[in-house]
């Protein structure tokens, strides 16, 4: 039948378009990170032209980032001030997400105040902080970063929790502690358990974002005695010059942690970004 | 947790540990106490020291009262920024979100197979430091030896001119940013029975009928919670735009967020900061409220729907 062949051919022009805008899509996304990788380990990349892919690769920038120059510094810094934020904001997080779903003390009005931290722009609290903290000597330490970062830490993570804690059934609570479980028993071996997989991705997310962040390390440390990678890696275009080389490298070592965090986390971390 | 269970709080609390309330009181008190100190405080001190002048070193000086708003609200620097700053929320957010909602149903259409495969693949930039976003661009746009020019055979000078430094950091939200709508449309399209499908199908709609007759109204309380997030978001705007632009040419491409920054740590006038974080913050819940405003009805009526 002739029309079925022009059906047939016209839905498979259909087909092919939505293959190439899709294909077109990814090369939007990951044609700049590809880039970024390439430059990375071009021989050349501040003199010689663009290559697509360059012919001749070399190391020598990633061996500079991590030995001529104090990137490893900041690495150390940035881990330190991500884990112990990140540990603070997950465990404050998880009782009161917890709490949360269960109780709601103040009906919303707790999780609205909490959420509403969002809406605060980081500058306008990093100025105060650094006001609050300067005379006390506090600036460029690890310990305001951490302070500093909670108020990033505790909202997302709150937020995530409360939507892996509204999945857990009441109804295994109630049984536990009709087999004569305290409230806090109860909490650690049945709840906790069950939420791990909500905590961890709260802990993901979270420490995505503190690993990221520029604006309050920028106004709250000055040395790199406790600068991060952002602050490092910024300092690329303002004060050494342009080196493309190494920039690519650095950016690559900077975002594997990341990498790696998504990868463990994967869907559950489709499901805390879309905030269900 | 151990610590609670002593029976010494246990007694200071006259048994009311079985008392839902003061558990879930106890509960939430941590979060909420530390934001209070580390959020709260801080802020309502930025109010209070906006009414001050300020010495060069940063210390307390003399009050002033409205002055530093007066200063802050003719410096035509600031007023540059606000209205930058709210042109590039405006132009990013929509741009996102009609480039997200495509994707996503090229994603969802019924040629597409490996539908959780490509949305995973479309989320690596949202998961980068905006300074790493930055840089990317920068490598890219920069004149003489980056890739755009010499992909497209072009010659311009994509961060210093005008307008096209605001064309780069704008295209570089848009890279950044894009993924989050795709992922949110994705994961609630998914969640739309194909029983609603069949049944317009029937009644015989149309494609574009069944989008806007069954997956937009599906779609309403996701689109009012992502857009609320990236207008939050986007309004914060900073790192990005500093490395891309450093705020130029001139002062072009700066933003609210960065002309605060300046007031306070490149003019060393903390006054006029604090004033001008006052005011950021002010614009932003402003916006956020409209938003939210508009929105919450949807949100309330998708609830009632469960």
């Amino acid at each position: 039948m002739e029309l079925t062949k022009l059906h047939n051919y016209s839905r498979l022009v259909t087909r092919a378009a939505v293959f190439a805008v899709i294909g077109l899509w990814l090369i939007w996304i990951w044609g700049p990170l590809v880039w970024d990788f390439f430059t990375g380990l071009a021989v050349n990349p501040q003199t010689d032209p663009p290559q697509l892919i360059p012919t001749q690769f070399t190391l020598e920038h990633y061996r500079n980032v991590l030995f001529a120059e104090d990137m490893p510094t900041y690495i150390r810094n940035s881990v330190i001030v991500t884990t112990v934020s990140t540990a603070i904001s997950v465990s404050v997080g998880a009782l009161a997400a917890y709490a949360l779903t269960r109780y709601d003390p103040g009906d919303g009005q707790v999780s609205f105040f909490i959420l509403s931290m969002r809406f605060l722009p980081p500058i306008a609290v990093a100025i105060p902080i650094y006001m609050m903290f300067v005379g006390i000597g506090w600036i460029n330490t690890w310990r305001v970063l951490i302070l500093a970062y909670l108020p990033i830490g505790i909202p997302i993570s709150t937020w995530i929790m409360l939507i892996f804690f509204q999945r857990i059934p009441k109804e295994l609570e109630e049984a536990s502690r009709i087999d004569g479980w305290s409230r806090i028993q109860t909490w650690r071996r049945v709840v906790l358990p069950l939420a791990a997989p909500g905590i961890s991705s709260a802990a993901i997310l979270t420490a995505i974002l503190m690993w990221n962040e520029y604006v309050l390390a920028l106004v709250l440390t000055t040395t790199k005695e406790a600068q991060t990678i952002p602050i490092y890696l910024a300092g690329f275009v303002t004060t050494r010059g342009i080196l493309w080389g190494r920039m690519g490298a650095a950016t690559m070592i900077a975002i594997t942690p990341i990498v790696i965090l998504s990868f463990l986390a994967q869907e559950r971390l489709v499901a805390g970004f879309t905030l269900e | 947790m151990s610590t609670l269970d002593t029976s010494a709080i246990r007694k200071s609390l006259h048994g009311r540990l079985d008392d839902d309330r003061t558990i879930a009181w106890l509960f939430v008190a941590p979060a909420v106490v530390l934001l209070l100190l580390v959020a709260i405080y801080p802020f309502l001190t930025m109010i209070y020291n906006s009414l001050f002048n300020f010495t060069q070193a940063g210390r307390i000086d003399t009050f002033v009262a409205f002055q530093n708003y007066t200063t802050v609200l003719s410096d035509a620097r600031f007023i540059g920024a606000t209205g930058f700053t709210v042109a590039y929320v405006v132009v990013v957010v929509t741009v996102e979100f009609l480039l997200g909602m495509g994707i996503s149903l090229l994603i969802y259409s019924k040629h597409v197979k490996r539908r959780q495969l490509l949305v995973v693949l479309s989320l690596p930039p949202m998961m980068l430091s905006p300074v790493v976003t930055g840089l990317t661009w920068r490598m890219l746009l920069t004149p003489e030896y980056g890739m755009v020019n010499h992909l497209f055979g072009t010659d311009i000078a994509w961060l210093a001119s005008r307008p096209w430094s605001a064309v780069a950091v704008i295209v570089a939200d848009i890279w950044m940013w894009t993924p989050l709508f795709v992922l949110v449309f994705t994961a609630t399209m998914q969640s739309i029975p194909n029983v609603y499908y069949e049944a317009a199908r029937v009644d015989g709609m149309s494609r574009w009928q069944q989008f806007k007759w069954v997956t937009l109204p599906q779609m309403r309380t996701a689109i009012a919670i992502v857009l609320l997030l990236r207008v939050v978001r986007a309004f914060k705007v900073f790192p990005k735009v500093q490395v891309l632009t450093l705020g130029g040419p001139g002062s072009y491409t700066e933003t609210i967020a960065m002309i605060t920054y300046n007031y306070g740590f490149r003019f060393f006038d903390l006054g006029r900061a604090n004033a001008a974080g006052v005011l950021y913050w002010l614009l932003m819940f402003g916006a956020a409220y409209l938003i939210f405003k508009s929105v919450a009805e949807e949100l309330i009526s998708a609830k009632e729907g469960y």
